[in-house]
């Protein structure tokens, strides 16, 4: 009776990121036949009024950030164990330091030219995060 | 704090044994006022700083006298959040005055501030309902209990927050086991049988199913552990157990009257 479990109406897929107060899962939406990312808030936090607030108003104000940079919030969802949960679009090409290993082992060193490209795609989503007034707290 | 059931109306309270006595009260009241104005009065104009402070005296003399036509005249030309009128109707209340209770509840369901407090934490539009309506029975109840040293609004979401915690304990309460083992289970659980009348229907199972249901949710057992015993697949035990817990669920179903 084990089926695939899900969250809403998607089907979580592997872990694909673990903080100390949510973990990441790719996921499929069935009924849009796409691959999401469902940022889904630790049961044992869940429970706690404050950081609800905070998971909860970040999902708000990331949806208020319009980027190609930035990820998009395509909605947001609680699970019956009360855990609320963002339904998140899927940058599936890893990370950007990742990148940069795989590409060094194979020789590769950056031109300052790399670097720039690079570098304005970071300015261009920090300034959308502005333009929503808000401060990317890290 | 006096939190009584969400049965009850907003405006359904007692008035609190433990208010305070009248001198004690009027100081407090001033002291409130002047920590109002000190921290809000910066906001108006110097003729407006006058006008305002007439005006609270005015609303707090016609509540102190239980004058609540007058007291509502005030309060129409003031928007539904000005956080000084509702700290002193908050004051007032504290100090034992129902009028004041009356309509420091009905301002501040006017004025969203609850609503606003509990969408922070909460996305259900009914939960948000729930908890608005629990907070506002919260704060009647409890409002002796305001010191006046915080603000109201703090207070305030100090015991939404706290009415949030207490509608996710329940719904989680009430929700499904997270593992593969919900469903039947939960519609067990969730019916007030004895033990007894489990005993009992669980005795009644045919024996293909008594045996993996009993070894796994009176025993405790894991799956693979009872498929071994048993000498039958996983799969089959699980099967075995979810049907046994199905038919277990509808027998007590028949034992309660059908409901």
């Amino acid at each position: 009776m084990a089926g695939p479990e899900r969250l809403g109406r998607y089907r979580l897929e592997d872990v694909i990121g673990v903080g100390s107060f949510a973990t990441v899962h790719r996921a499929v939406d069935d009924a849009l036949e796409d691959t999401v990312a469902l940022k889904v808030l630790a049961e044992n936090h869940s429970l706690n009024p404050e950081v609800r607030e905070r998971f909860i108003a970040e999902g708000r104000s990331l949806r208020r950030i319009s980027s190609p940079h930035v990820v998009t919030v395509h909605d947001i969802g609680e699970s019956e164990r009360q855990q609320p949960f963002l339904v998140l679009e899927h940058a599936d090409r890893g990370t950007l330091a990742d990148r940069v290993q795989e590409l060094r082992h194979r020789g590769w060193t950056a031109t300052p030219a790399d670097v720039l490209v690079t570098a304005r795609e970071v300015a261009a989503a920090i300034e959308a995060v502005h333009e929503a007034q808000l401060v990317h707290p890290t | 704090m006096s939190h009584r059931g969400p049965g009850h109306r907003p405006l359904d309270y007692d008035p609190q044994p433990h208010r305070c006595a009248a001198g004690v009260t009027g100081l407090a009241l001033r002291d409130g006022l002047q920590a109002v104005i000190d921290t809000e009065g910066g906001r108006y104009g110097g003729g407006s700083i006058g006008r305002m402070l007439d005006e609270l005296k005015e609303l707090g003399q016609a509540v102190s006298r239980e004058d609540a036509s007058v007291a509502r005249a005030l309060l129409r030309d003031c928007p539904a959040t000005a956080g000084d009128v509702l700290q002193q109707l908050a004051l007032q209340a504290a100090a034992g005055s129902d009028l004041a209770t009356e309509l420091l509840i009905e301002r501040l369901d006017d004025s969203g501030v609850l609503r606003r407090f509990a969408r922070g934490a909460l996305l259900d539009e009914a939960a948000i309902e729930d908890v608005c309506q629990d907070s506002l029975i919260s704060i009647a109840s409890a409002i002796g209990s305001f010191q006046g040293s915080s603000k109201v609004t703090t207070w305030v979401h100090r015991i939404v927050r706290n009415r949030v915690v207490d509608h996710l304990r329940r719904q989680r309460a009430t929700s499904p086991l997270p593992a593969d083992d919900c469903g039947p289970a939960q519609r067990m659980s969730s019916m007030i049988a004895t033990r007894a009348t489990v005993r009992a229907a669980l005795a009644g199972l045919p024996d293909l199913y008594r045996e993996p249901v009993t070894l796994r949710d009176i025993e405790g057992l894991p799956y693979a552990e009872i498929a071994e015993r048993l000498e039958r697949s996983l799969g089959t035990v699980k099967s075995q157990v979810a049907r046994g817990r199905a038919l277990v669920a509808a027998a007590l179903r028949d034992t309660a009257g059908g409901s």
